[in-house]
């Protein structure tokens, strides 16, 4: 059985949507933690992708309201218990959890399904 | 002499045309199909199959498409259908095809149907009765009538168990870690919200009571999309199975 790609999102880096208010808010708050909080820390997240850029992508993603529920879903499963229940990127050790794993927002086209 | 001319013009060409049409039409389709043109790919492919309907390479080519496209109960129907048609088929074509109709119908959920193709593939080998293939056969009957495989939780059950104790949803879909963990964020903003109003200090309350609300929300959206995960999971493990089982077909 051919086997459903996982959906690949873009970089969290690139330039944020100017059409979503939300989106800017998301992007400058990202910007600020990145550079003068995370980067004053350890890396202590269990993702991959870290929780903030999983928050990102998110919120661009998936819109302001049901982003906001993700990031703090991700924020309470980001904890050292969780080893096993997700695939292990090898280079860096760390659970792979991409915005598209558990919200694949695939709109597969079924044509003929009932064509009897 | 214009209409004698055409004619001796089509007499001559023509059946060319047409047999080099077909020639190339096929490898069209194949070229068609090789850069991810999948939609034209299969239109081109039905086209061919309704030219020549006997053509097995035909109809491998245009079971490959639908198959590309999801469409497996259209998939299973074409097979179907060409093994009712009267084409003179051998013994070895007349099983494979069964054997992809079987796949077919697994793909598309249609297991009654697929438990009917392969009793037909079982009997018509001449040891249908042979103690190897009645052990395959009780094996694919334990799979397909198996109650609790796929295990599919019930989304709206997990939400309301979240809704009411933070984390109990993720708990009966059997993270029981995040359950815990999303309980013990929620219950401490909650807990520090009340203290904060409680001492006279309500931005601390506002503040941890935002937080606290967060957690709740994501919880409750966090357990929908992990319970609607695990059904995804679970069931696409429990139809690997059942393929790779048929694929071991004796």
């Amino acid at each position: 059985m051919p086997v459903k790609p996982v959906k690949e999102f873009g970089r969290a880096e690139a330039t944020p949507n100017p059409r979503h208010e939300w989106d800017w808010l998301a992007f400058a708050s990202y910007r600020f933690y990145k550079k003068h909080i995370s980067s004053q820390d350890a890396i202590s997240c269990t993702f991959e992708p870290s929780c903030s850029t999983y928050g990102l992508h998110a919120i661009r993603h998936l819109g302001a309201f049901a982003g906001i529920g993700a990031t703090f879903d991700r924020l309470s499963r980001c904890h050292g218990w969780n080893r096993g229940a997700y695939d292990v990127e090898v280079s860096s050790g760390l659970n792979l959890d991409p915005i598209g794993l558990i919200h694949p927002k695939q709109k597969i086209k079924k044509i003929h399904q009932n064509t009897p | 002499m214009r209409y004698l001319t055409l004619c001796c013009f089509m007499a001559l060409f023509t059946p060319k045309f047409s047999i080099a049409q077909q020639n190339t039409d096929s490898e069209f389709a194949r070229y068609l199909m090789a850069t991810g043109q999948t939609q034209l790919g299969r239109l081109e492919w039905e086209r061919l199959h309704f030219h020549s309907p006997g053509d097995t390479n035909v109809l491998i080519g245009y079971r490959d498409a639908l198959r590309i496209e999801r469409a497996h109960e259209r998939a299973l129907l074409l097979g179907r259908q060409f093994l009712e048609s009267k084409f003179p088929l051998t013994t070895e074509t007349i099983l494979s095809i069964q054997t992809e109709c079987a796949r077919d119908a697994m793909w598309a959920k249609k297991y009654p149907i697929a438990l009917g193709i392969v009793d037909t593939l079982l009997l018509s080998q001449s040891e249908s009765h042979s103690a190897r293939n009645q052990a395959w056969k009780i094996g694919i009957n334990r799979l397909i009538h198996q109650q609790n495989i796929p295990k599919t939780y019930s989304v709206t059950k997990a939400v309301v168990l979240s809704a009411l104790v933070p984390g109990s949803g993720k708990i009966y879909t059997g993270a029981w870690k995040d359950g815990l963990t999303s309980f013990l964020f929620v219950a401490a903003n909650v807990w520090s919200s009340y203290r904060g109003f409680s001492t006279g200090r309500p931005g601390y309350g506002y503040t941890f009571a935002a937080i606290g609300a967060g957690f709740y929300w994501g919880n409750i959206y966090g357990t929908r999309q992990w319970a609607r995960h695990m059904n995804r999971m679970n069931t696409q493990k429990w139809e690997n199975e059942l393929v790779d089982h048929l694929t071991s077909m004796p």
